[in-house]
């Protein structure tokens, strides 16, 4: 019924999380040009392999594995009150977090006249998503894992 | 707006009547780690929840909730003594 995983445990996987995103990002808008250079393409290739790599494993042991992520996708009826109270004050970090993120990014974007890679569309897309799961993972020691069913 | 903090007496009644946390959570309808919030008073319960907790251990609202910290049932118990025991000499 416990999760065994610490609240440091999991703050850290949550944290190397969004620092290999946020590194995933730099690392391609850096070295993009570089990219389409085949000589350099297995080295640059396999250092994004693996930054990709960090991410899905960090979101599996950090987000799914302890059904952070689907916490916050169960339907209201299935939690208790102290749940509901948590996962709104959850998305309510969440909002404001995400939006000064992406209007740091649109900003950041108009003011260097770059245009948007894939990559940090991707990016945006995959924190719109988790971010809900990164606030309540972060600020709550306890999580009610598994006592509830998540949605089909 | 800041809410005052509710003192309970869930752990003690809960001891008492030999239950764990997940056999009063499941009777009351709320998640086992709830229990403990309410238990630290770490969290104000709703008046529903708290009408769910009175009626379930048949007990006043007002004697397990309040908004000032419980003196020990042990020294409640002695002034009741005492009380009862000056309305027999009069």
């Amino acid at each position: 019924m416990k999760n065994s995983q610490s609240f440091k445990t999991r703050r850290l996987l949550i944290a190397t999380n969004l620092i290999a995103l946020l590194t995933t990002i730099v690392f391609f808008e850096a070295f993009k040009e570089l990219l389409r250079n085949t000589e350099r393409l297995p080295l640059l290739g396999a250092i994004m392999a693996a930054l990709l790599l960090v991410i899905v494993a960090t979101y599996y042991t950090g987000f799914y594995k302890t059904r952070l992520w689907q916490l916050i996708h169960v339907s209201s009826s299935k939690l208790d009150e102290r749940e509901i109270q948590v996962i709104n004050t959850g998305l309510k970090y969440a909002y404001a977090i995400f939006t000064i993120t992406t209007l740091a990014v649109i900003y950041w974007h108009t003011i260097t006249e770059i245009h948007m890679n894939a990559i940090t569309a991707i990016a945006l897309l995959y924190l719109a998503h988790i971010m809900p799961a990164v606030t309540i993972g972060w600020r709550e020691k306890d999580i009610a894992w598994g006592n509830f069913t998540p949605d089909q | 707006m800041k809410t005052r903090k509710i003192y309970n007496r869930i752990a003690i009644l809960r001891r008492d009547r030999n239950l764990s946390r997940v056999e009063l959570a499941e009777a009351i309808g709320v998640n086992f780690q709830t229990i403990g919030y309410l238990e630290r008073q770490d969290y104000n319960p709703s008046l529903d929840l708290a009408f769910k907790i009175s009626e379930y251990f048949a007990l006043p609202l007002e004697l397990i909730f309040s908004t000032e910290i419980f003196s020990p049932l042990s020294a409640e118990l002695l002034k009741a003594q005492a009380k009862k025991g000056d309305q027999n000499e009069e």
